[in-house]
């Protein structure tokens, strides 16, 4: 089995890899096939397994849910690249073709040997993610079933990956507004437990989020405090030299009125976000 | 819905000459440059064209008239853009809505003046890694409980409930799958649902696509795990036994000449039990027309559906099976066969082969006089001993002694019966 995969996997949940061979295989041909893809399915992962793990799921329920999520977009294998990476307008017919990958997932799963039940389960996130909690996304159904609890949420994490990803074609958007875009699918798109889940515990400024506040200075979200609100978190200044304070907590009583008027790209700004919160950390 | 009242910056374009909404700065600036403050997060447009790059939107007077379907257009934007991040290209949309009398935008969605359009550069996307789950989780902790019950609660049904669906919804998608990929998964699936217990799932499944299922019945490892995967019971047995509709005889008689002694092997036992009690007339036929070798497997089977009507054909080809030289027990089935078909009549024919011999180029027929001695003896009846009786007349030796043993043998069993 390839380390580099096992590895990666490994950073995002345990599990006995001996018995997912035919998943790593799976896993392995998407990262031949596609890097986007492959890379997408990571960190789909990563945020699927993440709440889960908010969410107090047991071990294996988050191996499951790891898996569903890593391989969610497996029928994207059955997907022409020119089409899959493709940066203008889909025609009617391509739109048909890339709307096709959930099923697709079937074809892949096939390949997957030996098909057993536990497989049959993780497969359905690959063909239910685009279905939309009301049911009226795609592949379009006759007969109308709840979806997996899994689904749901493979759903939410992989909006959430694909909005706040830079593509060749497209910059990606910022994670809070990912977020309050994605709110505006509440109950219809998306679960509402499960976004409401999703946002509450990401917080609406994720922590790495560059802000800018009503002072106009800049910062960056280093953490949120067991009982702050979801858009109140505490905030490291990156122009240290102009006051004293460094640190600006919103959930104090004292930092009440002040507030974050909206989020920046970091690169704008050449801020190296991670470089700030490992000094935090220190 | 129209929102038209709720904006006072749209309001005021209606009196002015433009009005600039600063989306990044929750402002907006009339003509005369006053500025007054718009929270942009309430305007579910206003926070999509801002997430995708728009720095300022301009409201022309004329906008008013524009509004409901620039609005609309967005909303449909926005929609694909939360459902599908990827299949809205920002740059192939319209943003911006076109007056028709006059050809100037009357709406107009600006981009920061530092904007790159989009080139074509290398397909390596920037891939981070996504941020943490760090904030406190604000859920009701019974919502939690019955979401996590929920999960756990996926039993075995639920899956194939899905993957039934999915099967459905995906054959008339298949053009691109082989149709051997597909009968494959298919017989997965059918096996699964079996090792689940779920018999009424698999019915459903093998029912929708008992036509694609014909490609598996040569797969012998598919054959024999998906036979192998279920133990019926007998009230179950005529429809387990459909699952396998499709299969025809000759492969059924081929597993079980060769697998009987797999796990399988019982099962195959039962499903060529079933399939004889569903249509005996149909493998009578198969039987009579097919090479010995299958003839040989299926004899046994036949025993309680043999009628008076068969009696023809079961006579030529016990007649073939003699000038073949089949053995003595092949036989001996063919002439069970002929006793079950019309007793009296096969006993009228079979004694031909215990008449002296009046001319020495006749032919001897020991092992078929054995044959008729083993199957006389398995079920011997008054007809069938008067037969012996006279038989034992013109034969000696070691025949002569097996008809004195069947005849002893029933004497003494008829008379414990009067006994009792």
């Amino acid at each position: 089995m390839n380390a580099a995969i096992l590895r990666e996997i490994s950073s995002i949940f345990t599990c006995d890899f001996p018995l997912f061979e035919a998943e790593v295989a799976a896993l392995l041909n998407i990262r031949k096939y596609d890097e986007y893809t492959y890379l997408h399915s990571l960190n789909v992962a990563r945020l699927s397994v993440g709440l889960g793990r908010r969410l107090s799921f047991t071990d294996d329920m988050l191996v499951d849910l790891g898996w569903a999520a890593l391989l969610h977009d497996i029928g994207k294998l059955h997907i022409p690249l020119d089409i899959l990476n493709k940066m203008k307008k889909f025609s009617a017919d391509e739109l048909a073709v890339m709307q096709s990958h959930p099923v697709e997932a079937l074809a892949a799963l096939a390949e997957t040997q030996p098909i057993t039940l536990d497989r049959l389960r993780r497969l359905s996130a690959a063909f239910e993610h685009h279905q939309r909690y009301d049911l009226k996304g795609y592949p379009v159904v006759q007969k109308k079933l709840t979806l997996h609890p899994f689904s749901r949420i493979v759903a939410v994490a992989d909006t959430f990956d694909a909005m706040t990803t830079d593509r060749i074609y497209q910059r990606r958007i910022l994670p809070d507004m990912a977020l309050k875009i994605m709110a505006q699918g509440f109950g219809t798109i998306f679960d509402p437990f499960v976004l409401q889940a999703f946002i509450t515990s990401m917080g609406v400024y994720p922590v790495g989020s560059l802000v800018r506040l009503d002072d106009e200075r800049l910062g960056v979200v280093t953490r949120y405090l067991s009982e702050s609100q979801i858009d109140r978190p505490e905030i490291v200044l990156i122009d240290k030299t102009s006051s004293s304070e460094r640190f600006i907590d919103l959930s104090l009583p004292e930092h009440r009125s002040r507030k974050i008027l909206r989020s920046e790209f970091p690169e704008d700004f050449d801020v190296n976000v991670q470089e700030i919160l490992n000094e935090v950390r220190r | 819905m129209s929102v038209k009242k709720e904006l006072p910056f749209l309001q005021e374009s209606f009196r002015s000459s433009e009005v600039r909404v600063q989306l990044g700065h929750n402002l907006w600036i009339d003509s005369a440059g006053d500025k007054k403050d718009i929270q942009v997060d309430d305007f579910p447009i206003f926070v999509f064209l801002r997430a995708v790059g728009f720095e300022s939107v301009i409201l022309k007077p004329e906008s008013h008239q524009y509004w409901d379907v620039w609005t609309q257009r967005m909303a449909e934007y926005e929609q694909i853009f939360i459902q599908d991040p990827e299949n809205l290209v920002i740059d192939e949309c319209v943003w911006n809505e076109l007056d028709s009398a006059s050809g100037e935008f009357v709406i107009q969605c600006l981009l920061p003046a530092t904007h790159t359009p989009s080139t074509r550069q290398s397909l390596k996307a920037q891939v981070g890694l996504p941020p943490p789950f760090a904030a406190p989780l604000k859920i009701d902790p019974v919502a939690l409980q019955k979401f996590v019950e929920e999960v756990q609660r996926q039993s075995a049904q639920e899956t194939l409930l899905r993957i039934q669906s999915i099967l459905r919804e995906f054959k008339q998608d298949s053009r691109r799958t082989t149709p051997e990929t597909w009968s494959n998964l298919l017989c997965d699936v059918l096996t699964i649902a079996l090792e689940s217990r779920e018999l009424e799932k698999a019915l459903q499944v093998a029912r929708d696509h008992q036509e694609d299922l014909k490609r598996i019945w040569n797969d012998h490892a598919r054959f024999l795990r998906l036979c192998g995967a279920y133990d019926a019971k007998p009230q179950e047995l005529s429809d387990w036994a459909s699952i396998f509709e499709s299969l025809e005889n000759r492969m059924l008689v081929i597993y079980l000449q060769q697998n009987l002694h797999e796990r399988a092997g019982p099962q195959i036992l039962k499903l060529m039990h079933a399939r004889i009690q569903r249509d005996p007339d149909r493998m009578i036929e198969f039987c009579l027309a097919n090479q010995a070798e299958i003839q040989k497997q299926l004899l046994p089977w036949m025993t309680p559906y043999w009628k008076l009507k068969h009696f023809t054909l079961v006579q030529s080809e016990f007649e073939r099976a003699i000038q073949r030289g089949d053995g003595e027990g092949d036989l001996k089935l063919w002439i069970t066969s002929l006793l079950k078909c019309a007793p009296h009549q096969a006993l009228q024919d079979l004694e031909r082969y215990f008449q002296k011999k009046r001319a020495f180029w006749k032919r001897d027929f020991p092992h078929v006089q054995k044959a008729i001695l083993a199957a006389l003896q398995e079920a011997p009846g008054s007809e069938s001993i008067a037969y012996l009786k006279r038989w034992k007349l013109n034969v000696q030796g070691v025949l002569a002694d097996r008809i004195e043993r069947i005849l002893s043998l029933y004497s003494s069993e008829q008379k414990g019966g009067n006994r009792k």
